[in-house]
């Protein structure tokens, strides 16, 4: 948790300092443009219109014309400005502050512009209403640029700081399901070694206790008949219920509580996927035929030791085992199963075959395996059912890796 | 199997989590002529530490340690010292982890469980021959395993399988001669049979192969 935390603080800080040069770049690009823009304009049409002259390129690189110094002053006043919003920190600036700063960018660049135009003679007659005019353009100009630009920029900025929020709310859900998957292998852990440990223990006192009453009855029994001769009517009935008790209990603990254990948390998943497979193969009874063929990569892609591939996938490949050779035997009535789990392509694949009477005509039906189908898909992997070359069904679940 | 004063003790390393556990094998281990405890660890990180290539013959490793696995362990320990000899202990059946052990140092590691009736005396059995480069196997688990449908070892005659059974619990030709009442030579010829039953040349590994096989082709419903 700690952990994540400070992940997230340095990446706020990223975040910010990123978001300060995309500000930079967005509001300087505008408030160029938008003058250039303007500058190009004007600079055209004085060269055009108030010349006199005719439009056409003569207008404005003939003799006479000063397209080429109006366009100097133009650009050395856009250079102004964004050199000073650079040093300002425009892109920072909020409420009176931009104001200011604004202001002392609009004035300095409409100087320059006008001192430029003065020092190139674009006047032919001198007047200070044109040159006051014309600074005056130049300030309206340049608070016109820094307006928009600080209107795009915050529009940009809004819609990053969006969707950020959106990124981090997702991260901050899957996190929170990341947290929930791993508490619900926590109790299922819990919940298999209490079943297999306590419970069980439970049961096989209570079967010893079981045991001792019947013995205990069984000599009571013998001592009447030898005393009396005559056994007690009831006792045989007695025995022989205890007994079908201590069956009933033997059930319990032998099939429901292992099985039970097993379906919450499949004994050997600590050990890799390799060892609780054949595990559960080894459990089936003597009469089934079982091949095992494990990669040595597989081995190494599910190191116990290391990270592997994380209990949650396990469980899931090992469900997807016992779906595969429970239909093998009660649908498809096998006498042979062959497991193979090997590494291809970056893929781990766990394929089980068997020579049952195969699938049903028509759509495969994937049963219990449909449901796992959903989760399968959720972790990147697939699960596909067809026919296998021992004559029966082939259930190959594929996993990226 | 009655002590041997005349051989070295063999060193023993005991990585066990459980203290109460461990020290009752640091004292059955020590009290016997055949052993000493050379090393004793509750983790697998103090056991990487104090564990020196070369100074320990036998290493008994808990499978459930507090902080890793002791399979991890026993293959990095093996690795840095390819003569030493690996006793798996677990309070699960976990004995098909011998299978899939990295090529590389998949000989001679042994299983026994410590839920089942092992005795101090099969203890014993297993270190010896694990010292030696043999793999032994929980003698009541084997007792519980039967023979898989189409497997090799499904071939095999009741007394091969009997022989095969006893090379699994860790005992020479000439122990499994004397528990059977038979000649070693009588032995030696079963061995061979069952070898050749399961396709295994007959070598330095075909014993270990063996046992791995007893393992891999039987049916164990606990």
């Amino acid at each position: 948790m700690m952990r994540a935390r400070d992940t997230v603080a340095t990446e706020d800080e990223e975040f910010a300092r990123l978001q300060d040069t995309r500000d930079r770049r967005v509001l300087l690009l505008g408030l160029a443009l938008v003058m250039a823009a303007y500058g190009l304009g004007a600079a055209l049409q004085t060269s055009i219109i108030f010349s006199g002259i005719p439009a056409s390129a003569l207008a404005i690189w003939g003799e006479g014309a000063n397209f080429g110094t109006r366009m100097l002053a133009n650009g050395s006043a856009v250079a102004v400005a964004v050199v000073l919003a650079t040093v300002l920190a425009l892109h920072r600036r909020r409420g009176g502050k931009l104001v200011l700063v604004t202001a002392v960018i609009a004035v300095a660049a409409a100087v320059v512009r006008m001192g430029v135009q003065l020092l190139l003679v674009i006047y032919e007659e001198f007047s200070v209403d044109t040159s006051v005019a014309d600074t005056f353009v130049g300030v309206a100009v340049t608070i016109v640029g820094i307006t928009i630009g600080t209107i795009v920029m915050r529009a940009q900025r809004r819609a990053r700081v969006e969707e950020r929020g959106a990124l981090l709310q997702s991260l901050r859900a899957s996190e929170a399901l990341d947290a929930l998957q791993s508490e619900e292998l926590r109790v299922r852990r819990e919940v298999a070694e209490g079943l297999h440990g306590t419970v069980q223990q439970q049961l096989v006192l209570l079967r010893i206790r079981l045991d001792s009453i019947i013995a205990r009855l069984r000599r009571a029994d013998a001592e009447t008949q030898a005393d009396h001769g005559v056994q007690h009517p009831e006792s045989e009935q007695l025995i022989g219920e205890l007994d079908a008790l201590v069956g009933v209990v033997e059930v319990l603990r032998e099939r429901g509580v292992r099985e039970l254990s097993q379906l919450l948390y499949p004994a050997g998943t600590d050990l890799g996927l390799a060892q609780a497979a054949r595990m559960m193969l080894r459990t089936l009874p003597p009469s089934i035929a079982t091949r095992v063929d494990i990669g040595d990569a597989v081995l190494e892609a599910d190191d116990p030791s290391g990270p592997g591939l994380g209990i949650e996938k396990r469980i899931l490949l090992l469900r997807v085992l016992e779906e595969a050779v429970s239909n093998a035997l009660r649908h498809g009535r096998a006498s042979t199963l062959a497991l193979r789990i090997a590494v291809e392509q970056g893929e781990l694949r766990l394929a089980l075959d068997d020579d049952g009477t195969g699938l049903p005509e028509g759509e495969p039906s994937l049963h219990g395996l449909a449901l796992l189908r959903t989760r399968l898909i959720a972790i990147g992997a697939s699960i596909e059912l067809g026919g296998s070359p021992l004559g029966g069904a082939r259930v190959l679940a594929t996993l990226p890796l | 199997m009655t002590p041997s004063p005349s051989r070295a003790p063999l060193r023993v390393a005991i990585v066990e989590d459980q203290p109460l556990y461990r020290s009752m094998l640091v004292q059955l281990l020590d009290a016997d002529p055949r052993t000493v405890v050379a090393v004793e660890a509750s983790g697998a990180a103090e056991a990487r530490r104090r564990i020196i290539p070369g100074s320990v013959d036998v290493a008994i490793l808990d499978i459930e340690l507090g902080d890793g696995n002791g399979v991890g362990l026993g293959v990095s320990l093996r690795r840095a010292a390819p003569e030493l000899g690996i006793l798996l202990l677990s309070s699960q059946d976990v004995m098909e982890l011998l299978l899939d052990l990295p090529p590389d140092v998949r000989r001679g590691w042994s299983y026994l469980s410590k839920t089942t009736s092992t005795s101090a005396e099969s203890l014993f059995t297993a270190l010896e021959a694990t010292a030696a480069g043999q793999t032994v196997l929980d003698p009541e688990l084997i007792g519980r395993s039967v023979p898989r449908a189409g497997s090799a070892l499904a071939g095999l005659s009741q007394r091969q399988f009997q022989v095969l059974s006893l090379v699994a619990e860790g005992l020479s030709n000439a122990g499994i001669a004397e528990r059977l009442g038979l000649s070693s030579r009588s032995v030696e010829n079963h061995l061979n049979a069952v070898y050749s039953a399961l396709d295994l040349p007959v070598g330095h590994n075909s014993r270990v192969s063996a046992v791995l096989r007893l393992i891999e082709e039987t049916s164990r419903y606990a």
